[in-house]
């Protein structure tokens, strides 16, 4: 029984993981709280309705469908709702993160007709595989290979590649970077792009796993997996993935354990926990205050 | 004058006024805690509903007078902000606004599962209080309140933190107090504001108080200008009276707004009011007459 | 306030033992012991890096020292908040500047005289006599302090308006008004023109005949000099050489400190 838990724990936290790194690598670049992400990850779940229900694609052509575009939509966010407001003070730039989430809420509600929830088609068969005590259903290992897989991805192209470098230097010390001639524009566009590609795989995931999607999805999952990367370290690619995982976990765990009403202040019990206690998360660095 | 008259003959033309300076008055608390004193607080709906339900449980249960309820409603609050005011001495700017955040979630899910507050299905039958001329004094009281204590000592060692802290210190203001202090009484008003809302509604849910009502006062703040008390009045009045205008855009209504808070942070951070010091400029007028009238 | 023996005047009024500041891997401070008498004008000079803010920050109790201790007027203040350093008779300015930019010039002196008034919530709210009559007496006060620096007309111009040699001013002025024993002044001729400067020198000079102590960290030669009564010489968080100014300049290892990294 446990390790069944342990095992849904483990899908629901690889979801989190996905949208959680979105948010660790923007706020790592910009220390930014890019509310509006959790938006695109709703956003992914319904151009991967659309591309399976309408245009009956397989799935990993909806994926990758959802991703694109969720990319695109990240780096048009960004344009325009924070780079006029890089230089200004810190609050702006939050407000403005959640009115643009607020917009796509609301836009997608009203292209689809109302805030109702929208099934999402059985893309893959309902199988379940069984390991000793455990079950795994199809989907479930879907998620955990396709996540790992992604999660591998973006791990070699932060270590690996010029971008990733780039990134990575912007994260330490931005205004260096940009003496180095690195730019910063985008730098930060990608690492948009890149956030809104894992998250936006997470939505279709999440999709096919709950078969049923709805515009205000993005709204809890979105501040959930916020909390999961703060836990984890913010700023912090591995402690993001630590989070989310962490997290799925302590809310499975937690239902299992009678507190299924509860389940949606776990995230920010832990979130208020850590930040008292190990602020810069269980990965994070800390930071040096010079006056 | 007619007019007058007949538009507050209209009982929901009062109603409408009403629920304004009820929110007005949770407004001009926030205004203290992000915009006086510069500290983020995105659970501020959160400290409305700890005021409201203490003060409704309290009318419903015990034969204690309104007012009585009311106040220890408001203290109720206070007493959570002070809790919150802790993480502040910690945590700033984003942490802190996050934790906020947290901490106006958690309340939510709590009292979802209390059962004494009625749970998801809420509390009913909260008795009528709430008058409109109670709540236009109360309206008056807090703006002369805070009017008072942002031009004061007090008030200078606010913004002092707000500006920044670590000169603030050297000033010798002990920030600690002074933050949770902000917090306790930002939060207060907001007690005080959820139970006249609790009265008059005679109805509470949960649901009334996450983060989109925490976002909402947010606006009302931000739109009028962080910091600024007439500010505050004219976002709380343009946002709280749109919806009766926008009423033909009623779905489209949650993207204009999102819309505009964009293009105000871009456009205009500082919001209608802010930078807008009347007291200054008054000052200033002032000024030159009193250097021609006499030595310096 | 403590007295060791008698009662009167400390030996020494500013008094640092060995101590040591360290960033992560990194010694800013290393075992400083220092002395200020009061009535003087004592500067602090070195090459950048020399840990002289560092020195400031411990001192104002911005941070606190790995190991050491600064004692004041005779009382041990280590580890004690900025606040309560400030109330005990020690003010400051900043290397950086860290005036309260959107305020006016009257409102950032009267923040100075902060922690030697009392008007709290209450008093706020009510405005009794009391409150009205500390609230005047903290304007006058401000207004003298504002006179003193030259700044008086400027009064309701918001400080981040003013010029840049205008803002260090009002920050002396700022930190005057909370009357302190010991004046702290982070680098205050930096980015000043001669005359600037020379005006700069008399007032900490009339900043002294206030009965002001004044502990000051320079990069200007001439200034330090002219207006040093003491200085002490730090390189790499170490202190080289104390003296009088004519001793200090002719000491053979400051020279090579100074030429070693280029000079002044």
């Amino acid at each position: 029984m446990f390790l069944q838990q342990l095992v849904n724990g483990l899908t629901l936290g690889t979801t989190y993981a996905l949208i959680a790194l979105g948010y660790t690598m923007v706020y790592g670049i910009i220390q930014l709280i890019n509310f509006a992400h959790g938006e695109v990850y709703m956003i992914g779940a319904f151009v991967g309705l659309i591309l399976v229900g309408v245009y009956q694609v397989n799935f990993v052509l909806a994926m990758v469908g959802a991703m694109a575009v969720c990319m695109v939509v990240a780096i048009l966010i960004e344009r325009i709702a924070y780079r006029p407001l890089r230089r200004s003070t810190r609050l702006a730039p939050l407000i403005s993160a959640i009115g643009m989430s607020t917009v796509l809420q609301t836009g997608v509600t009203l292209l689809r007709g109302g805030p109702n929830p929208l099934p999402f088609p059985h893309v893959v068969e309902d199988t379940v595989y069984v390991l000793g005590p455990v079950q795994f259903s199809l989907i479930q290992l879907l998620i955990l290979i396709v996540a790992a897989g992604l999660m591998i991805g973006l791990q070699y192209i932060v270590k690996y590649t010029r971008t990733g470098k780039a990134m990575r230097a912007a994260s330490e010390d931005f205004e260096t970077a940009q003496l180095m001639g690195i730019n910063v524009n985008r730098v930060i566009s990608f690492t948009f792009a890149l956030g809104a590609a894992l998250a936006g795989a997470g939505g279709v995931l999440v999709g096919m796993y709950f078969n049923s999607i709805h515009p205000f999805m993005g709204v809890s999952v979105g501040l959930k997996s916020f909390c999961a990367a703060v836990v984890g370290g913010i700023g912090s690619i591995p402690g993001a993935m630590l989070g989310g995982i962490f997290l799925g976990i302590a809310e499975v765990m937690g239902v299992a354990a009678g507190f299924d009403t509860y389940k949606e202040a776990i995230a920010f019990a832990l979130l208020i926990l850590v930040l008292l206690f190990r602020p810069t998360g269980i990965l994070g660095h800390p930071i040096q205050k010079k006056v | 004058m007619e007019i007058v008259r007949e538009f507050f003959s209209n009982p929901y033309y009062v109603q409408v006024m009403t629920l304004m300076g009820i929110f007005l008055i949770s407004a001009l608390g926030l205004n203290l805690i992000t915009g006086i004193t510069g500290q983020f607080s995105f659970g501020h709906a959160a400290f409305m509903s700890i005021g409201a339900y203490c003060s409704a449980l309290l009318s419903l249960h015990l034969p204690l007078p309104f007012l009585l309820n009311l106040v220890v409603g408001g203290i109720a609050a206070a007493l959570f902000g002070v809790l919150l005011g802790f993480p502040s001495l910690r945590l700033t700017g984003d942490y802190l606004g996050i934790t906020t955040l947290g901490f106006g979630e958690i309340v939510r899910v709590v009292f979802i599962n209390l059962k004494v507050t009625g749970g998801a299905r809420g509390l009913a039958g909260i008795p009528k209080e709430t008058a409109p001329w109670l709540v236009l004094i109360l309206v008056l009281a807090s703006l002369a309140a805070v009017y008072r204590l942002q031009y004061s000592r007090y008030g200078r060692a606010l913004t002092a933190i707000r500006e920044d802290e670590i000169a603030a210190e050297a000033m010798g203001i002990n920030t600690v107090r002074y933050k949770i202090q902000a917090f306790a009484l930002g939060t207060f008003f907001a007690g005080i504001s959820g139970g006249l809302f609790a009265h008059l509604i005679q109805y509470l849910n949960p649901s009334d108080f996450g983060f989109a009502r925490s976002f909402e006062i947010l606006n009302y703040v931000v739109l009028g200008g962080l910091g600024s008390i007439p500010g505050t009045v004219l976002g709380t009045a343009v946002l709280s009276l749109a919806p009766e205008f926008l009423r033909f855009v009623k779905d489209y209504r949650m993207l204009i707004y999102g819309g505009l808070m964009v293009a105000m942070m871009i456009f205009r951070p500082h919001g209608l009011l802010g930078g807008v010091d009347l007291q200054r400029w008054w000052r200033r007028w002032r000024q030159p007459r009193e250097m021609s009238g006499g030595a310096v | 306030m403590r007295a060791t023996g008698a009662e009167g005047k400390q030996p020494h009024l500013l008094e640092l033992n060995e101590i040591t500041v360290q960033f992560g891997g990194l010694t800013a401070v290393d075992g400083l012991a220092l002395t200020v008498q009061e009535g003087q004008i004592a500067a602090l000079i070195g090459p950048n890096g020399a840990g002289k803010s560092t020195i400031f920050n411990v001192i104002s109790g911005i941070y606190r020292p790995n190991r050491g201790k600064v004692r004041f007027a005779g009382e041990e203040i280590t580890g004690l908040p900025a606040n309560a350093i400030t109330a005990r008779g020690i003010a400051r300015t900043f290397q950086n500047i860290r005036l309260f930019r959107a305020l006016t010039v009257l409102d950032n002196v009267k923040l100075g005289r902060h922690c030697r008034t009392r008007a709290g919530i209450l008093g706020s709210l009510l405005r009794g006599a009391r409150v009205r009559a500390e609230e005047q007496a903290i304007i006058d006060y401000a207004r003298r302090m504002l006179t003193m620096v030259g700044l008086d007309d400027k009064r309701e111009e918001i400080a981040g308006s003013l010029s840049y040699g205008e803002q260090r001013r009002l920050e002396i002025a700022r930190a005057m008004a909370s009357e302190p024993r010991l004046l702290l002044l982070d680098e205050p001729a930096a980015g000043m023109n001669p005359q600037e400067k020379v005006d700069l020198m008399c007032l900490v000079e009339g900043i002294r005949r206030l009965g002001v102590t004044v502990l000051l960290v320079e990069h200007d030669m001439k200034f330090v000099m002219s207006i040093s009564d003491t200085v002490a010489v730090l390189d790499y968080g170490r202190k080289i050489a104390a003296g009088s100014p004519v001793e200090v300049q002719q000491n053979p290892e400051v020279i090579a400190a100074y030429l070693g990294k280029g000079g002044d």
